[in-house]
């Protein structure tokens, strides 16, 4: 599923290293891939309305969850993918 | 008295969306988040520090922490929301001093979402995963990847 880091973010109020969010996405990645196919049918039908989005993600206690999303244009995404 | 909608707000869409593609379950926001209306605003402030004086006692003898991110919603905008994090009893006086601020006619929703932390828990992340146009501002305030396939 992913092949490249493009881009690290780290918020200048973080506590966390750059090396520290690497680390932890490594962690992740094993289990954002067991959810691959399911994360690839969303990212591709929000990519239908030409946008890109953004997953929040936690892992507590081992347990992946997916907590948020962000468009750029929200209301275009929930009137195009959810039904009436 | 402005007649609140009965549309439920475009915050609460995205978690919908996000359960029809599999991503998550509507049961757990319903069991985590609890809203308030604007009428019910002096309820929220009554329930949060019910909850969290229980918090706090349970903490001592668990050693699982929990706190709420309080969000003021509005029905037509699921981002850049005023949100207030209450880990203390101080803290309801933040969310206090954000909801005198706001207009009465607002036709807006209080977000109450109970977070639980295992206390020494050496895996608990929170991070963004940024796929195709990057969606993510500069100012973004969580940690995150932007990743290519």
């Amino acid at each position: 599923m992913v092949s490249k880091f493009e881009q690290v973010h780290v918020p200048g109020s973080a506590p966390e290293t750059r090396s520290t969010i690497r680390h932890q996405f490594a962690v992740a990645l094993p289990m954002l891939d067991s959810i691959k196919g399911r994360l690839e049918a969303f990212i591709d039908a929000i990519a239908t309305v030409g946008l890109g989005v953004s997953l929040e993600y936690k892992i507590e206690d081992n347990r992946l969850s997916i907590i948020d999303r962000d468009t750029t244009n929200g209301p275009k995404i929930l009137g195009r993918l959810l039904p009436k | 008295m402005h007649k609140p909608s009965t549309r439920p707000p475009e915050k609460w869409l995205k978690y919908e969306l996000l359960d029809l593609y599999g991503l998550a379950k509507i049961e757990f926001f319903r069991k985590s988040i609890r809203q308030f209306s604007r009428a019910e605003y002096a309820s929220a402030l009554t329930h949060l520090t019910k909850e969290i004086r229980t918090a706090l006692r349970e903490k001592k003898h668990s050693g699982r922490d929990a706190f709420f991110v309080t969000k003021l919603v509005r029905r037509e905008l699921s981002i850049l929301l005023p949100n207030v994090r209450i880990k203390t009893l101080e803290d309801i006086d933040l969310l206090q001093r954000a909801i005198q601020g706001r207009p009465e006619t607002q036709d807006e929703l209080c977000f109450a979402e109970r977070i639980s932390v295992q206390k020494f828990s050496a895996a608990v992340a929170e991070s963004l995963l940024i796929f195709g146009v990057s969606p993510l501002r500069k100012s973004s305030n969580r940690c995150g990847v932007v990743v290519r396939d």
